[in-house]
């Protein structure tokens, strides 16, 4: 049973896809307008057996209009919460176009805790939902508190962690001490209060093997956080980012393009905003065996010429700490 | 002697085939890049083995699509005129030297059967450092975005002229007025979709099917 598991780089913004052991695939967040997403979707038609939204801002769920026009009869199932008021214009023209799309036979469901969006005959694989709750999701005082989380379990124990935008106590709350093989952000690198020592303290609780950073090079919020970064890489987590920010090369940042062609390599269509670092990252899930794509070698040999990148800077801490 | 298109001219290629004429002009541009000098000097077997031979164009045609896949810069080719063969340095392409006018149609063929391979994830080591390689002397970015179609996309009208679009994600575009005729009908205010081509940076580069959303 293998799952082919793609962390696709749409700028700032998260979007990932599932290739489930059918052949369907399974959507996490579609990133903003203009997501390469989309003219994959577009050149190949697959068969998507739902696509999820962890919440409603435009850099998580902004290519779900153009997604549902492509291919509407291809979609089976829709998962997305209400994270603000329902007159918000960000939730009305969501929830207008999915309504549309339901009288035309899409299933539209609520994003809630106890959720298998995808589970196995077996039942020892599966898509579920941790978070939010239908009272976490009503009371939830900002978007962001109430960003869905999503974990790909196998043999028994989480894989894969979609933490959308939540904050690490939270992912800590709703996984365990989980382990993940891969963890996605929190929040683009930057997770809310990332250097409070409840934070940390979950952090090294939650102990994530790889930490993929769906982030944005022209971001305006100074994502990664460098602290973030240097916590997971000391504690032995590799981090990898989508896009290079100006914290690692400014100029290399404001050149545009790819560090290295991680896209094409991987038979991706590139995004259409910033510089790619890592770019998109392949793993594919067989059993209880992960395989990362071949690409990471020559991601090194990039980011080392690059002369500052944030992720070695600090790895290089954590070797001579083990030294 | 030819000149063959810049770095500069050759972003300038058509990005939309849709828009009337643009094909034209693009197979205008091709057919200089093939009958200039550079390709039939050496059909003719006018290099030498020392002198360093360039194919003569930074463009290469990709077949039935109307678009063109551009160089980063023009390739290197390795005559040998003992055996009578052509070969393109780094992209491992070799053809009969009388046969060399057809060079970029058969790298745009080896690009797309790489392409299709890193697509269906088939690609070998071997391919893949080959494809790696090509990659580096093309200009895949602009490809990409060639390729892709419009997306679907709403809005609303903040004001008409100029004409300034507001988008789905609250992102706020002045749009060129070149684009306003699609616009015609809509007042300020009112909510629209549209399928939009999106170049660099999310660049509108055209629109149509623009309709009003009740």
């Amino acid at each position: 049973m293998s799952f082919e598991i793609t962390l696709w780089d749409v700028g700032q913004g998260d979007c990932s896809t599932i290739r489930l052991p059918n052949g369907e695939y399974v959507i996490i967040d579609t990133g903003a307008i203009g997501s390469p997403v989309v003219d994959w979707i577009d050149r190949f038609r697959p068969m998507i057996h739902a696509i999820v939204l962890t919440h409603n801002d435009s850099d998580h769920a902004g290519s779900l209009a153009s997604i549902l026009d492509l291919c509407p009869e291809r979609i089976r199932t829709v998962y997305m919460l209400r994270d603000r008021d329902s007159n918000d214009p960000k939730f009305a023209n969501l929830f207008r176009l999915a309504c549309e799309r339901e009288k035309k036979g899409l299933r539209l469901l609520r994003l809630e805790v106890g959720a298998y969006i995808w589970r196995s005959g077996t039942g020892d694989t599966e898509l579920y939902v941790r978070h939010p709750s239908m009272s976490g999701n009503e009371n939830a005082s900002t978007p962001n508190n109430t960003s869905g989380i999503i974990t790909l379990s196998a043999g028994g124990r989480i894989r894969f962690i979609w933490a959308g935008d939540c904050s690490v106590p939270r992912v800590r709350r709703c996984c365990g001490a989980a382990q993940p093989d891969v963890l996605i952000g929190p929040h683009h690198g930057g997770p809310r209060r990332a250097q409070d020592l409840s934070s940390i303290r979950a952090l090294q609780e939650l102990s994530p093997k790889n930490v993929y950073i769906s982030v944005g090079t022209g971001n305006g919020h100074g994502h990664p956080y460098p602290a973030y970064i240097k916590q997971l890489e000391i504690s032995g987590c590799d981090v990898r980012c989508s896009q290079l920010t100006p914290q690692c090369c400014e100029k290399r940042s404001a050149a545009g393009g790819a560090i290295f062609p991680s896209h094409m390599l991987l038979g991706l269509p590139p995004p259409r905003r910033g510089t790619s670092c890592r770019g998109p990252t392949r793993y594919v899930l067989d059993g209880d065996a992960l395989a990362t794509d071949q690409l990471d070698s020559l991601h090194q040999e990039k980011i080392t010429q690059l002369g500052n990148a944030m992720c070695l800077n600090f790895r290089r801490l954590r070797t001579d700490k083990s030294a | 002697m030819f000149i063959s298109p810049t770095s500069d001219q050759a972003r300038e290629q058509p990005s939309y085939s849709d828009v009337p004429g643009i094909e034209a002009v693009a197979i205008q541009r091709m057919e200089q890049s093939f009958t200039n000098e550079g390709i039939h000097n050496l059909a003719n077997g006018a290099g030498s083995i020392e002198e360093i031979n360039y194919l003569d164009t930074t463009n290469l045609p990709m077949d039935g699509s109307g678009l063109v896949l551009a160089l980063k810069h023009k390739l290197e080719l390795d005559i040998n005129f003992i055996s009578g063969n052509t070969t393109v340095k780094r992209w491992n392409v070799t053809t009969r030297t009388i046969d060399a006018w057809d060079l970029p149609r058969l790298l745009a063929r080896k690009f797309l059967q790489l392409q299709s391979k890193a697509a269906n994830s088939s690609l070998s080591a071997e391919e893949m450092s080959q494809y790696n390689t090509i990659l580096e002397e093309v200009d895949w970015n602009q490809y990409a975005i060639d390729c892709a179609r419009p997306h679907y996309v709403e809005g609303t009208v903040v004001q008409k002229s100029p004409l300034r679009i507001r988008w789905a994600d609250d992102t706020s575009q002045d749009l060129p007025w070149t684009m306003a005729k699609e616009f015609f009908l809509l007042e300020s205010g009112d909510k629209f979709s549209a399928h939009v081509k999106l170049g660099r940076d999310n660049t509108v580069l055209a629109v149509r099917h623009v309709n009003l959303i009740a």
